[in-house]
């Protein structure tokens, strides 16, 4: 009958990187934000190109706050980079120590962006330039505040006693989708900051 | 590097006699009863079983609601519904057909079957799964329970502003219309990565690309087109509904807005969701031409090719729905080109199933029989497409009744029918019993004559000057002939369905006891006991071919190594489908449901106070924290 | 809103029938008719029907006059590049067979005026240039078409018949790839990518002819969509208003200038042109040309709010002096000129039947 070809029993029950399955759902994930991150983009320029009103509407934005959250936001990639690196090599205390710094940076961006709506020149009601800024300022808020709530979570979680195996790959998980969080930024910050001022 | 904190002595498969080994992963993976337990399933067939009854209680429902229209229509200058029940009907039936059957209902099978096909003992992030279950069937219950209270949206399934807007549809309607779209989004998208996740990363050993069912290619294919098309009409109807409460000015031509923005977000899903709504059709086609012909598809690679190609062209033609708002001409005439392309796939597709046939030895079950009537109505309604293709053809047809006869010619015959089939099809697996083949065939004649007879004078209509979204028409205009034909074709096809659903209670109680495989077929699905065991399989199999049970192989290789009292399934490398982790499958919580729960609370609560986002997500974050905190037990390994 | 439960009030009951001459004709403040003209509906309307009904004359006239007689498609001027003789023959069959197929049931529901008002409002019968060149591009497309569908379920029913089922046949785990049939896929795939390359040229080609034309037109008229009812606005010095009817001289090209006062609306007589969508924000264009004067119905085509299915129009073409004379009069300062409107449909339809 059922012939046995290959044994299983010696593989691991964890890995890192795309291996594993939620690093697949994590990017199938950064698809999808992705495509809505580029659709409202895409809205933006459409009625940039074809509503006359736009130029009259579209008021530069303040360039303060911004630079200081794009700065922190880039900047943070390298104490990311280094919790992928301490995760992979299974280093508790070092996982440890650059996950409660990610969650101080993230809470900080937080703040920044929360500062950047206070100074927006435009409100959502205004037109429809000031509903785009709002609604894409927004919805890249919204990545960040996820995202440093997965942080905070693990970081809870790798000072308990589950601060073990699965965690570590978990850990470089949520440092995969920052990447995602960083690179987002970008082109928005272009769009919403530099663009107007051409 | 986490062999060293194995525990020494966990049982594995390789320990245990079939007997045994059966009775522990049963417990390992078997779903506790109770409230609670009912709850808390994360296994894929019950939830897929649980998808597939919801979204065939939609059809019911938007059936009967396409009936009453059929019957205000049925003659000229009726009065048996007004001009604002009959919006609400076309509102309702069309959005319910779309969002809370046609889409769901492809992912029912696709959460059954997927995991099934490539062998492995549950879906990809099953938690996910009953929480988008969850969430779709609140979306749906929310928009149905406003129906029932007079909370009705009635500016159609596609919600064009600015008519959509608060100035000239004041009540909480198009409201209830936007959040419903942000609920079956959630949970399609959910269930999308879902499946890419199972068929890249948990198909059984040995499966390698080019050995993977069409069915799974197909859903693969479906999958990704949801993955890119759905943040599109999430967004836009989360900007409508922002305009609606918020008084954003996304749509508001004078505020810098544009009404045309909303068409193009709109469609740019909307085309695509046509895809999506027909690629499981064709999932099933290939998989009931395979086996009622006794042999594989005839050209895989092409077969394979012709899904890409249309998940890639389904973006490039959302235009065509927009000819007549007064584009530029050449702009139009790039979208006829595109629109025509992709007939080409498209036919290669009925090529190779057709091919099949020849080469085959077809065996007229119901299930083949219903895929005909697909091969005849779905034609028909392509090749009606390929007119509306055409800019200048378009301007005449374009929202009249030749338009509502092309998709349900598409719909109906592209899903409707290869789904009917798929039911008689599998049934037998979810069951164990048959379906009586007998009244099967006496559904199909109902089905078929009934489909033609309703929608075939749609087309005349549509010529005759007759628009879509009317709620009446003038006798002396000449439309109640082919009007009265219609609503009577529309009858028997709604007939049909009573007998689909009567067979369907009596089989499953008096259905000939059906076997594991009883049509002989191919895939794995067929490899385990029906209805199957909640492990799926008691050894996972490994395949030397494409054609694991037609190579009748006896000896059928195994994997094994896993062990018995966890809930471990294997996971292999993309291409060869090579083992690579044994991971840890999430067990039943209770957490998805109250966190799905939660976010229709919030999402309810926003129609009414922007605050209830505020207050709900807090709640929504608990829950999820709750979800996803990691259980003692599971520390073990 | 107020706005809404005023129109909510407005009681439509029986539909218009192109039959019957547009009431609510003439010159309209439109201002003040903006709600005023459907909720008068209703009193028009009785002012109207009974007065058809003492004159059975005149009703019958004018259905006679919808009508337009057959044979006038002979007289319709033809520009078209393909072979139209084989088109015209398919075009008449299949009205031929539209009306038997709907005639007895039509009948037997009591509508005998079927095949004289389907006239009126049909993207099958062409009256004017346009809708001639897409009902030539129509009936082309379905002649292709159809063949392909033929070849199509052709294959299917020789797949099934030459080797039918033998039971419990052992199935074979290979797909057979004959030569032939790589053949046949080649063949296929050639020929549905020059088919539908021939259509789409076919497309282009009439695209172009019927959209193409840069030249203005020497008459524009402004037609501004309200729910539910259309404003129609003769420009120029001595420009006036009509509702729900636009009255040109047949014989020549005008163009429409479409734009709304509200939502999305459609602008569609399908006897002479394709329709073309009234967008907030937008001012969209659309010619249309009557070869011969006759009355033509049109309805809205995109869906805008509860009395969308009432929202319709008629667009009558008068002889080209006709039309002057009546320009005049509507350009000179008072009259009382709703009544004159009526009246010169009804001068139209008695002038058409003496012929
Ligand atoms: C019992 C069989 C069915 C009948 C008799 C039927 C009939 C109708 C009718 C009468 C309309 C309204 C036409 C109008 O007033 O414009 C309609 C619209 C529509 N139907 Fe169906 N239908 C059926 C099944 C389906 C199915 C299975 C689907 C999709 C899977 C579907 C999708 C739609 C859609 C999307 C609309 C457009 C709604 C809108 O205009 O907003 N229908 N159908
Ligand atoms: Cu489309
Ligand atoms: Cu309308």
């Amino acid at each position: 009958m059922a012939r046995s070809v290959i044994d299983v029993s010696g593989l691991p029950t964890y890995a890192f990187g795309s291996r594993v399955t939620p690093w697949w759902g994590t990017f199938s994930f950064c698809l999808l934000e992705g495509t809505g991150f580029a659709l409202g983009i895409g809205g933006y320029l459409y009625l940039a190109v074809t509503n006359s009103h736009w130029a009259k509407d579209a008021v530069p934005l303040n360039l303060v706050w911004s630079a200081v959250f794009t700065i922190v936001l880039v900047a943070s990639t390298i104490p990311n980079f280094l919790i992928k690196r301490a995760a992979m090599r299974e280093n508790l205390r070092s996982v440890r120590v650059l996950l409660l710094a990610m969650s101080s940076v993230g809470l900080v961006l937080v703040v920044l962006r929360i500062m950047e709506f206070s100074v927006l020149p435009v409100r959502w009601s205004d037109n429809a330039y000031g509903s785009f800024v709002w609604l894409l300022l927004g919805l890249h808020g919204v990545h960040v505040l996820t995202d440093v709530a997965d942080t905070l979570v693990l970081t809870v979680l790798m000072f308990t006693r589950h601060g073990t195996g699965k965690r570590f790959s978990d850990a470089e998980d949520n440092a995969f989708y920052w990447y995602f969080v960083v690179l987002s930024w970008l082109p928005l910050y272009a769009l919403l900051y530099w663009l107007p001022r051409l | 590097m986490s062999l060293a904190s194995e525990e020494p002595h966990a049982t594995r498969d390789s320990d245990l006699g079939d007997e045994e080994l059966r009775a522990r992963l049963r417990k390992t993976w078997g779903t506790n009863g109770g409230l609670i337990g009912f709850l808390s399933t994360v296994d894929h067939k019950v939830i897929g079983i649980r998808y597939a009854v919801t979204s065939f209680a939609f059809l019911l429902a938007g059936g009967v609601l396409a009936l009453i229209m059929r019957l205000q229509l049925a003659r000229p200058d009726n009065h048996l519904v007004g001009a604002e029940l009959y919006n609400q009907l076309f509102t309702m039936h069309g959005t319910t057909m779309m969002f809370l059957f046609g889409v769901p209902v492809g992912e029912a099978f696709a959460i059954y079957l997927v995991p099934l096909m490539v062998g492995t003992r549950n879906i990809a992030f099953p938690r996910l799964n009953a929480f988008s279950y969850y969430v779709y069937l609140f979306g749906g219950l929310m928009l149905w329970g406003g129906f029932a209270f007079s909370i009705r949206p009635d500016v159609g399934w596609f919600s064009y502003v600015p008519l959509a807007n608060l100035d000239f549809t004041p009540g909480k309607g198009p409201d209830y219309w936007a959040q419903m779209i942000t609920f079956t989004e959630v949970a399609a998208l959910a269930v999308s990565v879902e499946i890419v996740v199972t068929v890249l990363k948990q198909r059984a050993p040995g499966m390698t690309l080019d050995r993977i069912p069409l069915f799974v290619w197909t859903m693969l294919v479906h999958s990704f087109i949801i993955i890119f098309a759905m943040p599109a009409v999430m967004l836009a109807s989360s900007m409508l509904i922002m305009d609606r409460l918020v008084t954003t000015q996304f749509f508001n031509a004078d505020a810098g807005g544009d009404p045309l923005l909303w068409q193009h977000l709109f469609w740019f899903f909307g085309h695509p969701e046509v895809y999506i709504i027909f690629l499981p059709g064709t999932a099933f086609v290939s998989a009931i031409v395979a086996t009622f012909s006794r042999r594989p598809v005839f050209g895989y690679l092409p077969m394979v090719l012709s899904l890409i190609a249309i998940g890639f062209l389904s973006f490039g033609l959302w235009v065509h729905h927009m000819f007549v708002t007064g584009l530029p001409q050449v702009g139009a005439a790039f979208f006829t080109a595109s629109s025509m392309a992709i007939a080409i796939p498209n036919g290669v597709q009925i090529f190779c199933w057709i091919a099949t046939l020849w080469d085959g030895k077809p065996v007229l079950k119901t299930p083949l029989i219903f895929v005909l009537g697909f091969f005849f109505i779905f034609v028909t309604g392509g090749l009606s497409g390929v007119m509306l293709a055409s800019v200048p053809i378009d301007t005449q047809v374009h929202d009249t009744y030749f338009v509502v006869a092309h998709f349900h010619y598409v719909l109906i015959g592209g899903t409707l029918f290869p789904l009917v089939g798929a039911v008689y099809y599998w049934f037998p697996k979810l069951t164990g019993r048959l379906m009586d083949e007998r009244l099967g065939k006496w559904q199909f004649a109902l089905a078929f004559i009934g489909f033609n007879i309703a929608f075939f004078p749609m087309h005349m209509l549509g010529l005759l000057g007759m628009p879509r979204r009317v709620y009446t028409y003038p006798a002396e205009i000449g439309w109640g002939g082919l009007n009265l034909l219609a609503s009577a074709g529309a009858l028997l096809f709604f007939a049909s369905f009573l007998l689909m659903a009567y067979n369907l209670l009596v089989s499953a109680r008096k259905g000939a006891l059906a076997g594991d495989n009883p049509w002989d077929a191919d895939t794995l699905e067929w490899a385990t006991t029906s209805p199957p065991q909640p492990q799926n399989f008691d050894r996972i199999p490994c395949l030397t071919s494409g054609s694991p049970l037609w190579s009748r192989d006896d000896d059928q290789p195994v994997v094994s190594g896993l062990k018995v009292d966890e809930r471990e399934l294997v996971v292999t490398s993309i291409t060869e489908a090579r083992p690579d982790i044994r991971e840890e499958s999430p067990a039943p919580s209770i957490w998805p449901f109250v966190a799905a729960l939660a976010t229709a609370a919030a999402f309810i609560g926003s129609i009414y106070t922007p605050w209830a986002i505020t207050w709900g997500s807090p709640v929504v974050a608990l829950a999820l924290v709750a979800w996803f905190w990691p259980k003692t037990s599971e520390e073990n390994a | 809103m107020k706005f809404w439960s005023v129109h909510k009030m407005q009681n439509f009951e029986a539909g218009d029938c192109p039959g019957h001459p547009p009431w609510h004709s003439g010159r309209v403040d439109a201002a003040k008719q903006k709600n005023a003209a459907n909720k008068k509906e209703g009193e028009k309307r009785r002012d109207v029907e009974p007065w058809l009904a003492q004159d059975p004359g005149v009703a019958s006239e004018t259905h006679r006059f919808a009508s337009l007689a057959p044979d006038e498609h002979n007289n319709i001027e033809r520009h078209h590049t393909v072979p139209h003789a084989l088109l015209h023959l398919l075009s008449h069959a299949a009205e031929r067979a539209r009306t038997l197929s709907a005639g007895p049931i039509s009948i037997a529901v009591g509508s005998a005026a079927l095949s004289g008002c389907a006239g009126v409002q049909s993207a099958l019968d062409p009256r004017g240039e346009q809708a001639h060149t897409l009902a030539v591009l129509f009936w082309t497309f379905t002649a292709v078409l159809a063949l392909v569908w033929f070849l199509t379920m052709a294959g299917l029913i020789f797949a099934l018949a030459h080797r039918r089922n033998r039971r419990g046949e052992p199935a074979q785990p290979r797909a057979a790839v004959k030569r032939p049939m790589l053949i046949a896929f080649c063949v296929m795939l050639a020929s549905s990518t020059i088919i539908l390359s021939g259509l789409a040229v076919l497309s282009f080609g009439a695209q172009k002819a019927i959209f193409g034309s840069g030249a203005g037109a020497a008459l524009t008229i402004s037609v501004i969509g309200h729910q539910w009812w259309w404003q129609v606005r003769y420009e120029g010095d001595g420009g006036f208003e009509t509702a729900n009817e636009i009255r040109i001289p047949a014989g020549s090209p005008v163009d429409i200038k479409l734009t709304t006062a509200d939502v999305i609306h459609s602008f569609w007589i399908p006897s002479l042109a394709g329709k073309l969508d009234l967008i907030p924000g937008k001012s969209n264009e659309l010619r249309i040309q009557a070869s011969k004067p006759g009355v033509y119905r049109g309805q809205c085509a995109e869906f805008c709010g509860q009395q969308h299915a009432h929202m319709a129009i008629f667009v009558v073409a008068l002889e080209p002096r006709e039309f002057e004379r009546w320009r005049a009069g509507q350009a000179a300062p008072v009259k009382p000129t709703a009544h004159l409107g009526r009246q010169g449909v009804f001068t139209l339809a008695l002038l058409e039947n003496a012929q």
